[in-house]
């Protein structure tokens, strides 16, 4: 009889000479140390002075953030900028409409419909991602290599087309609806870079202490944020292309603004239950909805009682920038 | 050289090669292994005097970068996989070698991350509830993936393998 242990010592038997030694590795190791972020990392003011780095987060395109000076146990961060900025302009392709849709830890979206429609009628077709520099999103199954999009390596995986929109920076197009040639064009049409800020309907004036900013959505539905305490950033920001959403978090905060369109009541006055959750009814027929999962109802209560919706939701030329909505320990600045 | 970089170093030459060995049977390439292994021990040497164990850590970050490396896209993987898995097992005679390969072609069937659940149980010793925290995964899943893991590995070596940790399942 064989034990499986004796046979796993067996099969690891037999390696060729190691490329590397242990010079190499303190080498490494330096190296990450000062450059901790090869790719890219997320930092909070918070964070950043606990790391003994001096950073402004950035506050509109005019601010200028503070050279970072570097601790002996700091990362050195070479750039710094928006965490709240698209990673593409919108981009037109004939027979579709696409709108910026969501701006998260790992990726920047717009959502595709059918050109024409509009509104709560607007007819979903398929996703445009682009990831953050450096962020790989997890894959499962085979991927098989195609013809280059604009010139850039590509392949499918599991249905979805990825393509490196530019170095270091991954894409795809995801959709159940379009075929392959269709989901080809779209690629074709995205432009990197020079995209503009996630704005949401409404402006925050308190958050529970540590709370941060993470999840940016708009859609034809309305706006909602998400935030998490800052404990869930540092998850979030160790595991890139994991897909760990903020709704993963403990403690996660959404706040809304949206069409009430689920059947839930839409209170005239704000109502909070003996769950977490509170909702009253805003301008333009929209509704406000703020959750804390494990959070007190009398803290989301004060959550809730310190947001103001825009006047008319459904106008989103009148949404403010993400961040100049929320106070600005909320904010997370992107350090390259 | 501090005190610090001198037990890094210490730390170093005792395990790199063991740990390159857990990647290895983990992602079925040799030259992934070392990078998974180098990717790792960068990281410890950042956290060192964070770390509680630095051999916990170490065998857990080498685990999951060497999961991540089978994950890794045709296009940001080297193409020089000289030394993967075989697929099919070529005897040479000598028992020793036969299983070997027998194991490697075995384990190559597995998926990634029920390779590294087998790896840690069988070959570190970890205990169910250690495996789980090693790979961030429910108790449940380890348990599963060593179940599966097992009856696949028992369909290539039949009743000649033994597990000593199965009553624990």
């Amino acid at each position: 009889m064989k034990q499986l242990s004796d046979l796993l010592w067996e099969a690891k038997s037999g390696a060729p000479p190691m490329r590397y030694d242990i010079d190499d590795v303190v080498a490494a190791g330096r190296q990450r140390k000062h450059r901790r972020t090869a790719t890219w990392a997320v930092a909070t003011a918070v964070v950043v002075a606990t790391a003994g780095v001096a950073l402004v987060v950035p506050r509109g395109p005019a601010a200028v953030p503070t050279p970072p000076v570097a601790s002996p146990t700091s990362a050195v961060p070479s750039a710094a900028g928006s965490f709240y900025d698209y990673s593409f302009r919108g981009f037109t392709v004939p027979g579709y409409r696409v709108a910026l849709g969501r701006l998260g830890f790992d990726y920047s979206a717009a959502n595709v419909s059918k050109a024409g429609s509009s509104g709560i009628e607007q007819e979903y077709q398929a996703s445009v991602l682009m990831y953050r520099p450096g962020v790989e999103p997890r894959m499962e199954g085979t991927s098989t290599q195609t013809e280059p999009i604009n010139g850039h390596p590509a392949f499918w995986n599991n249905k979805v087309l990825y393509w490196e929109i530019a170095d270091n920076v991954l894409a795809a197009v995801v959709s159940g609806k379009l075929s392959q040639a269709k989901m080809r064009a779209l690629a074709t049409a995205v432009v990197p870079g020079g995209g503009p800020s996630a704005r949401v309907a409404m402006k925050v004036g308190y958050l529970p202490p540590g709370y941060r900013l993470v999840t940016v959505g708009e859609s034809y539905s309305g706006s909602f944020v998400e935030l998490v305490p800052e404990a869930g950033v540092q998850t979030m920001s160790g595991q890139p292309g994991e897909n760990t959403t903020a709704a993963m978090i403990p403690g996660n905060l959404v706040i809304a603004v949206t069409i009430p369109a689920d059947g839930k009541p839409t209170p005239s006055e704000l109502t909070c239950g003996d769950r977490p959750l509170c909702r009253v009814a805003v301008g333009g027929g929209y509704r406000l909805t703020v959750q804390g999962v494990g959070m007190t109802t009398a803290e989301v209560e004060k959550v809730a009682r310190s947001v103001v919706a825009v006047d008319d939701p459904g106008k989103a030329a009148t949404w403010p920038a993400a961040d100049e909505a929320f106070p600005t320990s909320a904010l997370l600045t992107v350090i390259r | 050289m501090s005190d610090r970089e001198a037990e890094f170093r210490t730390f170093v030459a005792a395990r790199m090669e063991s740990l390159r060995g857990l990647a290895y049977l983990t992602c079925g390439d040799w030259q992934a292994a070392e990078d998974a292994v180098m990717s790792a021990l960068s990281k410890l040497y950042v956290k060192w005097n964070r770390v509680d164990s630095h051999d916990a850590y170490a065998r857990t970050a080498v685990v999951r970068a060497a999961i991540d490396e089978t994950r890794r896209p045709w296009w940001r993987r080297e193409h020089a996989h000289s030394h993967a898995m075989p697929e099919h097992p070529v005897a040479d005679g000598t028992q020793a070698v036969d299983d070997r390969l027998r194991m490697r072609e075995a384990l190559s069937h597995l998926p990634a991350r029920q390779r590294a659940v087998i790896v840690l149980r069988f070959l570190e010793g970890l205990s169910v509830q250690e495996t789980a925290a090693a790979l961030k995964c429910p108790e449940g899943t380890v348990k599963a993936y060593t179940s599966r893991g097992l009856d696949a590995l028992r369909q290539m070596f039949g009743t000649e393998l033994e597990a000593r940790h199965e009553a624990a399942f």
